[in-house]
């Protein structure tokens, strides 16, 4: 693949320098891909993990006497439960909504002398289309300012800034492999200009512009993967190190959210490709360089 | 056949170096081209190895007009060229071997041929023991040498040398020269252009002048008929010479 070079291209000060900026290239690349991996994960567990769900909200009036209590709870549990689709209804107890409210407003979120609203949580069977609007309807029959919530709205904005990040990644990707080709570019310009005269003399012999742009592809090629193999090992060892830093920040600050940044074996296939995407880029660059700048020669 | 019909070189505003150069050169023959130094000998050349395109006229390689080439197609025409650059041009970083092995590589030959070939050629012009030497190693006669075998490895169909015998003493220069007609008896054009008066003489073979920036023709031989200074120059007689080993390229046309 790498063959006999007639250009002394090895000796080029490019050569040395040219693996770096592409490892440099690489290891950007690494980053942000594995974000976007990253968020693509977070966003599709947040997706499922919403979907199957709704929360009734019963805001009592603070007068109401504890038996009308339970016996509006109970019918709003008893219009939840025959509501088709529903496969299941929970009282939330009081611990558990301070669990909930935690994050927000401190652990001691269940002692505040705060009106907390009976939250019903309400599991459903994913593929179940539930009126919504009907079911709220009835249930303010039962307790005036009822509320049904299936986190869409919620759902909808997060997912929204998640693809915002991905988008981002894939922009940084791009940018990080649009520098790299732009510095082959250089590179191989340069390339022409110092070998200019054993060019012409290959030429004079009979080598066609591809034999020459075979020799600098080669180089490229080369050069490229070994930047590349180099960038996605720095990159790598970052994603594990960010990836095991965040978890272990999330965890003991709130270990209920349970976030996991950890990439799955197919991910890290797509980033363990990377290299050989930018030294393949690199390759067809200089290929297309050389070709472009030796149809201006004689 | 090789044609030049009312050529003309000129470079920037300067005065015309060549002007209305016509003649033509048929397959397999010799020629000298001599001529004051400054005469346009490597202009002209230089148009011959597609190296120069012409200011006017026409010039014609084995049947396809120059001016009409694409660039895809210039390549395979240039192999057919062996060409002795008077600087000799040999490639430094490559040692004297790669040099010879060059036009081959280019042409695809297999290494074991190439090998073969280029070590039997080497050893013929005097430098068996300097296949991996680098061109900055070598005296100027070695250089001209390496160039000489480069130029004709490849068993080329025009042969042209730039005074290819200007820094090698006369028993090596005759070696080349023999070299040049055991080339020239297998049916490959030769034109070399040369200063040297003495090496002219010894060889009768038929005279390229350039005077005044044109052409014109002498053939030494008394009894040869030559009907006109612009007319078609014929082969020469084989002449006796020592054996070489020069490929054969592939496809190529003789």
């Amino acid at each position: 693949m790498f063959g006999h070079s007639d250009l002394p291209l090895n000796r080029d000060a490019s050569a040395r320098f040219l693996p770096w900026i592409i490892g440099f290239m690489t290891y950007l690349c690494v980053i942000a891909v594995a974000a976007g991996l990253t968020v693509d994960r977070v966003a599709e567990r947040w997706r499922q993990g919403l979907a199957g769900n709704l929360t009734v909200e019963l805001p009592f009036p603070a007068e109401l006497e504890t038996e009308k209590r339970a016996e509006q709870l109970d019918q709003a549990m008893e219009l939840v439960a025959d509501t088709p689709g529903v496969t299941g209804a929970t009282v939330l107890e009081d611990h558990q909504i301070a669990a909930l409210l935690e994050p927000w407003l401190g652990p001691d979120a269940g002692q505040l002398d705060v009106p907390l609203p009976t939250m019903i949580a309400v599991t459903r069977r994913t593929d179940a289309v539930i009126d919504l609007a009907g079911l709220k309807t009835k249930l303010r029959q039962i307790v005036p300012d009822a509320e049904v919530d299936d986190h869409g709205d919620w759902v909808a904005d997060a997912l929204g800034f998640l693809r915002s990040l991905q988008a981002l990644a894939g922009a940084l990707s791009a940018l990080a492999l649009g520098a790299a080709a732009l510095t082959v570019i250089f590179v191989t310009r340069t390339g022409l200009a110092t070998h200019r005269g054993v060019i012409e003399v290959v030429h004079l012999i009979g080598a066609p512009d591809r034999y020459i742009a075979r020799q600098f592809q080669a180089q490229a090629l080369k050069l490229g993967i070994l930047g590349g193999v180099v960038g996605l090992g720095f990159g790598a060892a970052t994603v594990l190190g960010i990836g095991r830093l965040i978890a272990f920040s999330l965890d003991a600050a709130n270990p209920g959210l349970a976030f996991d940044f950890r990439l799955l074996p197919w991910q890290w296939v797509v980033l363990g490709a990377l290299p050989l995407v930018v030294a393949l880029l690199a390759m067809f660059t200089a290929r297309r360089t050389v070709l472009r700048s030796l149809a201006k020669m004689l | 056949m090789i044609l030049f019909d009312g050529v003309a070189v000129q470079y920037s505003a300067g005065p015309p170096i060549l002007h209305d150069v016509t003649f033509t050169l048929a397959p397999g023959s010799f020629h000298f081209l001599v001529g004051r130094s400054g005469a346009g000998k490597s202009s002209m050349l230089k148009v011959l190895y597609l190296g120069l395109r012409p200011t006017r006229g026409t010039v014609s390689l084995f049947g396809r007009d120059v001016a009409s080439l694409n660039r895809a197609e210039m390549p395979a025409l240039r192999r057919r060229i062996g060409v002795v650059f008077q600087d000799f041009r040999l490639i430094e970083h490559l040692s004297t071997f790669d040099n010879v092995a060059l036009p081959l590589r280019i042409a695809g030959v297999r290494e074991a041929e190439i090998k073969k070939h280029v070590t039997e050629l080497l050893s013929w012009v005097g430098l068996k023991d300097h296949l991996d030497a680098l061109p900055p190693t070598l005296s100027g006669g070695q250089q001209q040498r390496v160039s000489i075998a480069r130029a004709v490895i490849a068993r080329p169909s025009l042969l042209l040398a730039d005074e290819p015998t200007g820094n090698v003493d006369d028993v090596i220069g005759l070696r080349l020269m023999y070299l040049f007609e055991e080339l020239n008896r297998l049916g490959t054009t030769v034109v070399i252009a040369t200063h040297n008066d003495t090496l002219v003489s010894r060889f009768s073979h038929r005279q390229l002048r350039i005077e005044d920036g044109s052409i014109r023709v002498f053939d030494p031989r008394p009894m040869t008929a030559y009907p006109s200074p612009q007319g078609t120059m014929g082969a020469p007689a084989a002449t006796g010479g020592p054996p070489t080993g020069p490929v054969r390229r592939p496809g190529a046309a003789q």
